[in-house]
């Protein structure tokens, strides 16, 4: 069993998220603890909505593309650039059986087929992960999600969030895209059902202006699957 | 694209959400793990308001401010304060963000090779730092994971040599620390030397860590000394010291008293053992630690010796 827990007020975010569908949801770190306030006044409000809708026009401006599940994108550091090309070239010379990355020309997300184990109940099954690399990476994490379909798993939710803790609280930079891939994968074989985690719909009700599971506290309480 | 469609259906979603659900269903939500959530937002929140007011690494202050946060407290406290006054000069404190071992024994060791410019000691602990590589190697790390952080903390080492044209002044040598971008790039290099430590001599260490936390010792590495912020206990302060041979003593700043009822204060010193010869105590020239952390309990700052 899996949960995400402690979401975002979500009165502001949908609002917002109605005026403007590119909202950017992690400009502020310290916007992820917040939540037994009480509702946003209106001024609150507007100024929020402005907040972000100029950020917004800043990254057009920038032709930055941002989707709903990226988080603030900032350009990626030296340190990060530089090892990210030292990681896609390991990745060229040495993949990870199972997964396949096609190449573009952009550093900062992959977009990486994973195909099911032989003998597992995701065998000749082929899914997509995307992965978004912070500008200080790899001292933070990557955000990583299944693209639409997400495999049915009991930790993976409908809408391609992942609870595993190696992506959140358990994440160093000894860890390495191929790393992610390779526990991604076995969490997929070691799986005995099909389902969704059974607080999905909940969960993912509640992370529908777009929020990244970055922002999910995440509880740990299953290390079987 | 698809995006462009996933976000219409979903602004329909929020539109349809805003009229179907009550502000009191929020509240509901909200509430949901509420003891746990309390804890986590605290946690959280203290963690936030120590990094607002105590930068990586603090100023030199004298001793008396140590004693005057516990003015109004435990009496036994203010004795030992009284007690480290004699040794002790100064204090320099660490941000309590679960690295305070890490970037204490970073800028004590730094420092102290600034300041003594002991080529003897630069040339010995470049060695220990390529032990350490060829451990992580041989452990099967791949390079690219840890070489930066050992670049960045060999770097550092060379700028602290005076007469050069990279050097760096004891005044920049704070600032660099307080900086995250190097900061943290030295502590996770000591993380990655102290993870191969422990791997190294996992037989060693295993009772410990089994007494610690359950695990394995490869699962104690990954989820207590790899990531960033996770604490330090003797465990990760004997395997640092051994794996860089750097002596470091702890001194214990708690309510503990002794039945005599004098007041003492404890401290205990990390000797380095040669890494071939475990517990071979003798192995090597007992010298006297240039590194002095306080500890109190969850926390180490730095200690300044008369």
């Amino acid at each position: 069993m899996c949960s995400g827990v402690g979401l975002i007020s979500r009165i502001s975010l949908s609002t917002l998220f109605f005026f403007h569908p590119f909202v950017i949801t992690n400009c502020e770190p310290n916007l992820t603890l917040h939540f037994h306030s009480p509702n946003p006044t209106l001024p609150s409000l507007f100024s929020s909505l402005l907040f972000s809708l100029s950020l917004s026009l800043s990254l057009y401006a920038q032709k930055i593309m941002t989707s709903s599940s990226a988080s603030s994108r900032k350009n990626l550091s030296k340190i990060a650039c530089n090892r990210l090309q030292k990681e896609l070239v390991e990745w060229q010379v040495n993949p990870p059986s199972g997964f396949n990355h096609k190449v573009t020309d952009n550093l900062q997300r992959w977009v990486i087929e994973v195909i099911g184990a032989p003998g597992t109940l995701y065998a000749n099954e082929t899914y997509q992960l995307q992965v978004d690399f912070p500008e200080n990476y790899p001292m933070e994490a990557p955000q990583v999600i299944f693209l639409n379909p997400a495999p049915l798993h009991p930790h993976i939710y409908s809408n391609g969030h992942i609870c595993l803790d190696i992506l959140y609280d358990s994440w160093s930079p000894a860890m390495t895209v191929s790393s992610i891939c390779i526990s991604i994968l076995s969490m997929l074989s070691s799986s005995t059902v099909k389902q969704r985690p059974e607080d999905n719909d909940r969960y993912v009700k509640n992370c529908r202006n777009g929020r990244s599971p970055k922002e999910t506290r995440w509880w740990f309480h299953d290390d079987k699957v | 694209m698809d995006n462009n469609n996933n976000n219409n259906k979903k602004e329909e979603e929020a539109v349809s959400e805003e009229v179907a659900f009550p502000m009191s269903e929020f509240d509901g939500w909200n509430n949901f793990g509420d003891d746990d959530d309390d804890i986590i937002n605290q946690k959280s929140s203290i963690h936030a308001d120590e990094a607002k007011k105590v930068p990586f690494l603090g100023d030199k202050e004298p001793l008396s401010s140590l004693a005057a946060e516990y003015q109004s407290g435990s009496p036994i406290l203010l004795e030992k304060i009284k007690v480290l006054e004699v040794q002790y000069a100064a204090i320099r404190r660490t941000r309590g963000d679960g690295n305070c071992f890490f970037r204490g024994f970073m800028f004590s060791y730094l420092e102290h090779i600034l300041e003594s410019q002991d080529h003897a000691e630069i040339d010995r602990i470049k060695k220990s730092v390529e032990k350490s590589r060829s451990a992580l190697q041989s452990l099967g790390y791949p390079d690219l994971t840890f070489e930066d952080f050992f670049a960045l903390f060999l770097e550092e080492l060379d700028c602290v040599i005076q007469g050069k044209e990279t050097s760096i002044s004891h005044e920049e040598l704070v600032l660099r620390s307080r900086d995250q971008s190097v900061s943290d790039y030295v502590v996770m290099f000591f993380r990655f030397v102290t993870s191969a430590a422990i791997q190294k001599r996992s037989e060693f260490f295993e009772p410990f860590i089994l007494g610690l936390s359950n695990t394995t010792v490869e699962q104690f590495c990954k989820s207590s000394v790899e990531p960033m912020g996770e604490e330090s206990d003797h465990v990760h302060i004997t395997a640092l010291s051994d794996a860089l041979g750097v002596p470091i003593r702890v001194v214990y700043l708690d309510r503990s008293s002794c039945d005599t009822g004098g007041v003492s204060v404890n401290h205990h010193d990390f000797m380095p053992v040669d890494g071939d010869l475990p517990n071979a105590t003798d192995s090597s020239e007992k010298k006297n630690p240039f590194i002095t952390l306080l500890y109190r309990p969850g926390h180490y700052d730095i200690l300044y010796p008369k």
